[in-house]
């Protein structure tokens, strides 16, 4: 008998050359790749001059105390944007298996958990990009500026992504289960949507209506918009901030992996 | 182990949820040869393939591809078999050879050796021209032969091909049925599944026709057509002298077929003695006689004597 072509080979081969596909496809669709950069520019603007009221409140007198909205702003859409971009995870995996290539995938002996392990990696890699662009921008544009140690800085950033991994797992487990583009798109705007508002990113959450305070404070991307925007902006104790924002995003990364793999292995065993 | 078949399935049946797809598949398949899976719309060939590829799992039943279990040793049998499915599975938003390459790395062939053969397969299909292209600016040809291409990256022993020439025009017909050609020359053993009688009778060196799940014929080409019976005899007549022709016919006993619209009759027959018959009953009916000739029945007299319908009209259907 013959002995096929194909060797043996480790499983970390099959992530890399599919983390490396799936970022190459990123930037075949450029339409997509300019709208998710020019996006956080208009929230940066829309934002800024929607709730600058926001300043002359007692509230944020008191916890933000000489800061200007932009600078409170900034670390908080960095977050938010960055770490919901994490739908794209799902919506490539709905795609993926709508388009069949996951078939071809399937026929192959390659490590079938690999596919989605790529697919959280290369939109982690993503969203780092999409972070380091954001800040240059708010940079540029709208005159953010760092205020604390040059570490508090850096870590303003890295915290971010965390959270962006373990959303990467919701939204694969919502694209595995769906394996439909659009019911992927319009679940994922349900549970996007009020991350987003229900959060401390635009106003201080004792400033929210009471029964929204509820909310946010169990809202996972609070406490890494507290954190980011503590370490960005050098307020006192922000290092205190990180254990909590690590916390809640492991939390969501193993109600994100509960989901997930299960709804995987449904569609390997068919 | 040069005795063992290179598929070998017993007993294969597949339930969906309310539908009963397979229902018993029982079948041998010959290394080194071409068979052809012949049926109707939802007769569930692309459900045996898929299992046969290691992608869907049977209900009840086993089988084996190239001596292995395809549940149990399902990573010895994907290293081993080339699958194009019904509807391209490559990457629309990669080029062809893109795709290919990566399709290589993800067999294990590593990335030197994925490109040589990337190359090679592009040359082969006629798409070097369009190798760095996305598969988006493909016509439904140039994807379809980009899709066989990536199922033969790993040089496989087994290819499955699910209905590969639906909705290609001729000449790509002819180009894949060379290819096919050109795989058997190499000794890879081909499953091909088809909703065209000519493309099996071209290719295949066995045919099973599948209908609702279950094999209703297994044979050679020229065994099936010999259990239809004899030869057939087509005669053309003027379409208002169809129903004149068959009552003079019905004498011969035979059942005759007919195609009114064409005013086409065909009469079975066992020898060439009949021909002679058939001619002076028309013409002491008085009808004339515009077109004759004797020929072996087609696949789709065989189809049509097996079910009943013929294989081109059935639209699949709820069981
Ligand atoms: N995933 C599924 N869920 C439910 N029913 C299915 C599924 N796949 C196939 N079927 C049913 O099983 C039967 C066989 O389908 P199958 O696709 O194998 O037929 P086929 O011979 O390939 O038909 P076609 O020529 O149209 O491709 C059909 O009745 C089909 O409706
Ligand atoms: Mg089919």
């Amino acid at each position: 008998m013959t002995t096929p072509l194909m060797r043996r080979h480790s499983p970390l081969t099959d992530v890399w050359v599919l983390t490396v596909r799936n970022l190459k496809k990123v930037t075949r669709v450029p339409q997509l790749l300019f709208f998710s950069l020019v996006q956080p520019v208009i929230f940066l603007t829309l934002f800024s001059q929607v709730f600058r009221s926001i300043v002359d409140t007692p509230q944020f007198q008191e916890l933000y105390p000489g800061i200007s909205y932009i600078q409170y702003l900034v670390p908080a859409v960095i977050v938010t944007t960055v770490s919901l971009n994490a739908s794209a995870s799902g919506i490539g995996m709905a795609t993926d298996l709508q388009e069949g290539v996951i078939d071809r995938f399937r026929s192959l002996p390659m490590a079938k958990y690999g596919i989605p392990v790529a697919r959280s990696n290369s939109d982690v890699i993503r969203a780092s990009l999409q972070a380091v662009f954001m800040l240059l921008v708010s940079m540029v544009i709208f005159g953010f500026r760092f205020e604390g140690a040059w570490w508090e800085a850096i870590l303003s950033i890295l915290i971010v992504l965390p959270l962006n991994w373990a959303l990467t797992w919701v939204f694969i487990a919502l694209g595995t289960a769906t394996k439909n583009t659009e019911t992927t798109q319009l679940a994922g705007f349900m549970v996007t949507l009020p991350l987003m508002f229900a959060s401390s990113a635009y106003v201080p959450i004792d400033a929210l209506p009471s029964w929204l305070q509820e909310i946010a404070s169990v809202n996972p991307l609070s406490y890494t918009i507290d954190a980011a925007r503590a370490l960005a902006l050098g307020l006192p104790d922000a290092t205190g901030e990180i254990p909590a924002s690590l916390l809640s995003s492991a939390v969501l990364a193993v109600i994100g992996l509960v989901l997930a793999v299960p709804a995987w292995r449904r569609t390997l065993r068919q | 182990m040069g005795s063992e078949p290179a598929i070998r399935a017993e007993g294969i049946e597949k339930d969906f949820k309310n539908v009963r797809a397979l229902a018993g598949i029982d079948l041998e398949i010959d290394r080194g040869s071409v068979f052809g899976l012949l049926g109707p719309n939802g007769a569930g060939k692309t459900t045996f393939v898929r299992i046969l590829s290691t992608l869907l799992r049977a209900s009840r039943g086993r089988a084996e591809v190239a001596g292995f279990d395809v549940r149990r040793e399902a990573d010895e049998v994907r290293a081993r078999i080339g699958l194009t499915g019904q509807f391209a599975a490559v990457d629309n938003d990669l080029t062809g050879r893109e795709n290919l390459v990566m399709f290589g790395q993800l067999l294990g062939i590593g990335k030197t050796r994925a490109k040589t053969r990337a190359d090679e397969l592009l040359d082969r299909f006629g798409l070097t021209g369009a190798a760095d292209r996305t598969l988006r600016g493909y016509s439904g040809g140039m994807r379809r032969r980009l899709d066989l291409a990536a199922s033969l990256v790993g040089e496989p022993e087994i290819a499955f091909l699910d209905e590969p020439t639906t909705g290609l025009d001729p000449r790509s017909r002819l180009e894949l049925w060379d290819i096919v050609e050109d795989l058997v020359a190499q000794g890879t053993t081909v499953l091909l599944t088809t909703q065209y009688l000519e493309e099996v009778d071209r290719l295949a060196d066995r045919i099973g026709v599948i209908d609702h799940g279950r094999v209703i014929a297994l044979g050679t080409p020229e065994e099936l057509k010999d259990a239809v019976g004899g030869r057939v005899i087509a005669v053309d007549v003027d379409t208002g002298d169809v129903d004149a022709a068959v009552a003079a016919l019905d004498a011969e006993g035979g059942k005759v077929v007919v195609d009114r619209e064409a005013g086409r009759l065909n009469v079975p027959t066992d020898g060439a003695a009949r021909v002679a018959d058939v001619v002076r009953d028309l013409d002491a009916a008085g009808v004339g006689i515009n077109g004759l000739e004797l020929h072996s029945p087609s696949l789709d007299d065989v189809f049509l004597t097996l079910t009943g319908t013929r294989a081109s009209d059935e639209e699949g259907e709820e069981r």
